[in-house]
């Protein structure tokens, strides 16, 4: 169950949530807390459930079973392949949030959208329609519309995934210089060891519908638990069977 | 005595489906009625949805009428003129015919397969590249960004597309009576004038408008339903089109009966 509650002690508060899909648990009893200013990156091996994690908090799905304690329900998401409107130009994209959900003037939207483009490189892209950008750039636009409303809470799904390394280092900048401006909370959902190590405070890992590890980005570098190391140095033996054997 | 063993008939899969597409139907359908009764409607969009929409299948909806027209016509001639004498019944029975069943019929199958196709094509892509999800995100619900437009677009130009598609119909039926038999236009038009009613227009006026609300409706829950990838999105499209066709066909069979039922 999704609860608003402005008194929670954390922005985030994920207690004991289950999720199954059919037969298929994706996630059982997981709990983790983020606060503000703080972005937890969520990681594990593909189709454990990580995504799973962002539309719950986002409420586009609900848990079987525990709570998602949100201190505020005012929540951008930037998603893997921007999810533009593509009947919108950039411009229209950013300022939809604001033009639905508040009493700004036409000039005040205006100037918030321009700093949000601003904030993420894309001045001077206003009137181009997502048809017309590339995939970093409309993932840049997403980041963009996830923040023009000053939110709580922001959802960065898979914000690196399917770019080339120029790209990736420009997003993570973005993200990087969206945390230093903007105080709210922050989940990643990643595979990128760059986006944890330059934009995380801290991370959980999911294997098997449960948190196998979490810990600090410093804990990271000295941790001896077995499905982190195996999961950061991509080996095949270890305690999560992901590995298929081709028998040759 | 209580039989434990056969508690439970099955109940075939494509009754369940059918009957959650009419569930969710209903449900899309009262929220949009909801969002427009509350006044939050995105005029623009509307006005662009029903002007391009009507653009797209006005040309389809006069070819197709036009030969029905004629055909009927044909039809119509040889039996009244030829076996029967009646020349003054050749107009008002194409009329009838065409006002009262074939003009919302046929253009609702167009609006079915030219727009309902495209809003299920429309929303279906928006749901697989996760734009519905990004909407939902930002608290705008898509039945009121997306479906009230398309759906009052729909019970707009189905009626306009109707009154076109039945004065073209009449007209090419009186021209075809004219250089087939040689029938008189001034025969044909008082033959309309005195067998249709005002009744007749209106009945198909509602029929036209409850055709293009259902098009939409039922275009635009299965559009919300695409699951999985692009190619879930003309399977998708292609029910929409069937189901559309047999709803028309139902819906049109409980109006007539109601208006002209005994």
């Amino acid at each position: 169950m999704l609860i608003i509650e402005p008194n929670s002690p954390h922005i985030i508060d994920f207690i004991k949530v289950s999720k199954a899909f059919g037969n298929k648990h994706v996630l059982k009893d997981v709990s983790f807390a983020v606060d503000k200013n703080e972005i937890l990156a969520v990681i594990g091996p593909s189709g454990v459930g990580k995504s799973t994690i962002l539309k719950l908090v986002s409420g586009l799905i609900e848990a079987d079973d525990g709570h998602i304690v949100l201190s505020s329900n005012k929540k951008g998401m930037a998603f893997q392949f921007g999810a533009l409107l593509n009947f919108l130009t950039v411009k229209e994209n950013v300022a939809l949030p604001l033009r639905k959900k508040t009493h700004l003037s036409n000039s005040e939207i205006d100037t918030k959208v321009y700093y949000a483009l601003e904030s993420v490189g894309l001045t001077g892209a206003e009137n181009l329609t997502p048809d017309e950008l590339s995939g970093g750039m409309q993932k840049r636009v997403s980041f963009a519309r996830a923040v023009v409303n000053d939110p709580d809470i922001i959802l960065y799904d898979e914000p690196t995934s399917g770019l080339d390394p120029m790209t990736s280092s420009m997003i993570i900048n973005d993200i990087s210089h969206l945390k230093k401006t903007l105080p709210a909370a922050g989940i990643i959902v990643t595979h990128d060891i760059n986006v944890i190590d330059k934009a995380a405070d801290k991370i959980i890992m999911i294997y098997d519908a449960k948190v196998v590890y979490a810990g600090t980005i410093r804990d990271l570098k000295t941790t001896t638990n077995p499905f982190a190391d195996q999961f950061f140095n991509g080996m095949c033996d270890g305690p999560m069977k992901i590995c298929v054997s081709t028998g040759v | 005595m209580v039989n434990n063993n056969n508690s439970h008939i099955p109940i075939p899969k494509s009754i369940l489906s059918f009957l959650s597409l009419v569930g969710q139907s209903y449900l899309n359908l009262y929220k949009a009625f909801y969002w427009s009764i509350k006044g939050e409607i995105n005029l623009a969009d509307t006005i662009f949805q029903a002007s391009t929409r009507g653009v797209d299948s006005i040309v389809i909806i006069l070819i197709t009428c036009i030969f029905i027209g004629m055909a009927l016509a044909l039809q119509l001639t040889n039996e009244l003129i030829e076996t029967y004498g009646a020349e003054t019944a050749v107009g008002g029975l194409v009329a009838l015919a065409i006002t009262r069943e074939l003009a919302p019929v046929v253009t609702a199958i167009v609006i079915a397969g030219r727009v309902g196709a495209s809003i299920t094509a429309e929303i279906g892509s928006m749901k697989v590249t996760e734009q519905i999800d990004a909407l939902r995100v930002m608290d705008i619900d898509p039945i009121n960004y997306l479906i009230v437009p398309r759906l009052i677009a729909g019970a707009v130009i189905s009626p306009l597309m109707t009154i076109i598609a039945t004065i073209a119909a009449i007209l090419s039926a009186m021209y075809l009576s004219y250089s087939y038999k040689g029938l008189n236009f001034a025969v044909f038009l008082d033959s309309v004038r005195d067998m249709l009613t005002m009744k007749d227009i209106l009945v198909a006026l509602l029929k036209a408008s409850c055709f293009g609300i259902l098009i939409v409706t039922i275009a635009s829950t299965f559009g919300l339903n695409v699951k999985g990838g692009a190619d879930e999105v003309g399977n998708y499209t292609t029910r929409t089109v069937v189901w559309s066709l047999v709803v028309i066909f139902i819906t049109n069979y409980i109006i007539t009966s109601i208006f002209y039922g005994v």
